[in-house]
């Protein structure tokens, strides 16, 4: 079962990615771009552990740094989508905490991957990341990762159980 | 603790990889990278993006449904599908008016242009200003092609695939365009800022004259930062920093286009064979704008004179 969650997967990380950079934009918002990709790579993140998780924010980073119109400094994203992913894998499955706790802890990872991209393009020297602008795309970022999460973290954790229930191994290995 | 051990190791090497793609982008390489990802992402955006427009203009007309009677949900549904008739009319008619303000500009302009349309635009938090457009190497579209549209210059092709083709536009923080203020024909260079609204206006000499109101227009000079024809719009002076003489002397500009609803933009292909020196710029309004100085209108319009003459 593991190549059907690889391209479940896959398919929310291009569907995300594709909707961030060709839908949400023509809806005109005011400060940072609700960041689809960051929540999906985060809310697979914590029905799949760690590993799973940094490897979706590598193949996400990879894949937002090289799609039009990416430019500038490639793999940025990589290297910050795969610790959001990481940490959103170390800190596990919704049913630990509650709903609120996890849409809220998916707005402070995707507020925080802006800070990433700054502080790590700030470290390799891009001239485009202006320190002015990082507080005001942190604080926007932040409300609308709150609204997306509330519906994505479900929509993924629903999506993923279906196609790998935790019960149907052991139903499997009875019959 | 075994497993924690490999769950290090994945995370390092993932990590090490993607450093490893910064490195190598910083000394140069990845283009061609970004050029075959088009060739794929380019189809699957024109694609998405020709689903979502209509689906936007149809979310737009639905007004608020969930009334208990049939009567009224039945006319609620029929002022809907008229509110998205009128919508999408509207629609029209704003992509009738760009595509005629850019016939208006290339015209005046004397340049040879292919109309595209904006289908995907860089996320802001990733702090560069670009935009994919549908036109690409089978268009006759190259890298530095000028990107204008109605109002005046939108940017520069930066990397093109068959069928799209990435646009830095004039607000990103690594663009500089050659100006010249259209009245006095002073030069200098426009800096991008990553500011969607304003850009900083360098002079070459410290002494030049420069008032707000003034208009600028590409000066066909190479700035570092790609090659623009002359006379193509920019924007116009808004404020003025430091005293003349100084040596970083810095005007702040708004450009003409208003770069957060773009559309329908044109890409040049045959430069203009004379210069057209201002010709391009839009009729300059008759009075100072009286919103931004409010009751002294004729003060207002008095200022800016004595330095254009």
């Amino acid at each position: 079962m593991a190549w059907l969650r690889a391209m479940l997967a896959l398919a929310l990380v291009v569907t995300a990615l594709l909707v961030e950079l060709t839908a949400i934009p023509l809806f005109h918002l005011p400060g940072a771009t609700p960041d689809i990709l960051a929540v999906t790579v985060i809310a697979l993140g914590f029905v799949g552990g760690p590993v799973r998780g940094a490897a979706t924010g590598f193949l996400a980073g990879v894949l937002l740094d090289l799609a039009p119109p990416s430019a500038g400094v490639l793999g940025l994203s990589a290297v910050v989508f795969v610790v959001a992913g990481y940490v959103a894998g170390t800190l596990g499955a919704e049913r630990d905490r509650g709903a609120f706790a996890t849409v809220g802890i998916t707005g402070l990872l995707a507020a925080a991957t802006t800070l990433g991209i700054a502080v790590v393009g700030g470290l390799v020297g891009d001239p485009r990341i202006s320190w002015d602008r990082v507080t005001g795309l942190m604080l926007t970022q932040l409300a609308y990762s709150l609204v997306v999460a509330a519906f994505v973290v479900p929509l993924v954790t629903v999506l993923w159980r279906r196609v790998d229930p935790p019960t149907s191994r052991y139903e499997l290995s009875r019959q | 603790m075994r497993d924690n051990r490999r769950t290090r190791t994945i995370l390092g090497l993932l990590l090490l990889t993607s450093l490893t793609l910064v490195v190598l982008s910083l000394k140069g390489g990845g283009d061609g990278a970004r050029t075959e990802a088009s060739g794929f992402f380019g189809p699957v955006q024109n694609a998405a993006s020709a689903i979502v427009r209509p689906v936007r203009d149809f979310l737009g007309s639905i007004g608020s449904l969930g009334s208990k009677d049939q009567q009224i949900s039945d006319l609620q549904a029929q002022v809907d599908s008229l509110q998205g008739q009128l919508n999408t009319t509207d629609y029209e008619r704003n992509r009738a008016k760009e595509l005629n303000d850019l016939l208006r500009l290339s015209g005046a302009g004397q340049y040879k242009t292919v109309p595209a349309q904006v289908i995907a635009f860089g996320p802001a938090q990733g702090f560069a200003w670009t935009v994919t457009i549908d036109v690409g190497t089978r268009d006759g579209i190259k890298i530095d092609s000028n990107v204008v549209n109605g109002q005046g210059l939108v940017g520069r092709v930066v990397s093109v695939g068959p069928t799209t083709a990435t646009v830095a536009l004039l607000i990103d923080a690594t663009s500089t365009v050659g100006a010249r203020i259209a009245s006095t024909l002073q030069v200098g260079f426009l800096n991008g800022t990553g500011d969607a609204t304003s850009v900083d206006l360098q002079l070459l000499e410290p002494f030049a004259p420069v008032a707000v109101g003034d208009r600028l227009v590409s000066s066909g000079v190479t700035g570092g930062g790609g090659v623009y024809f002359r006379g193509i719009p920019l924007g116009t002076v808004t404020e003025v920093q430091g005293t003349p003489g100084q040596l970083t002397r810095i005007a702040k500009v708004k450009p003409f286009v208003d770069f957060t609803t773009l559309d329908l933009v044109g890409v040049i292909v045959e430069p203009p064979r004379t210069d057209p020196v201002d010709a391009v710029l839009p009729p300059k309004p008759s009075a100072t704008p009286s919103g931004a100085t409010g009751a002294t209108g004729s003060a207002g319009s008095a200022t800016p004179k004595p330095s254009a003459s």
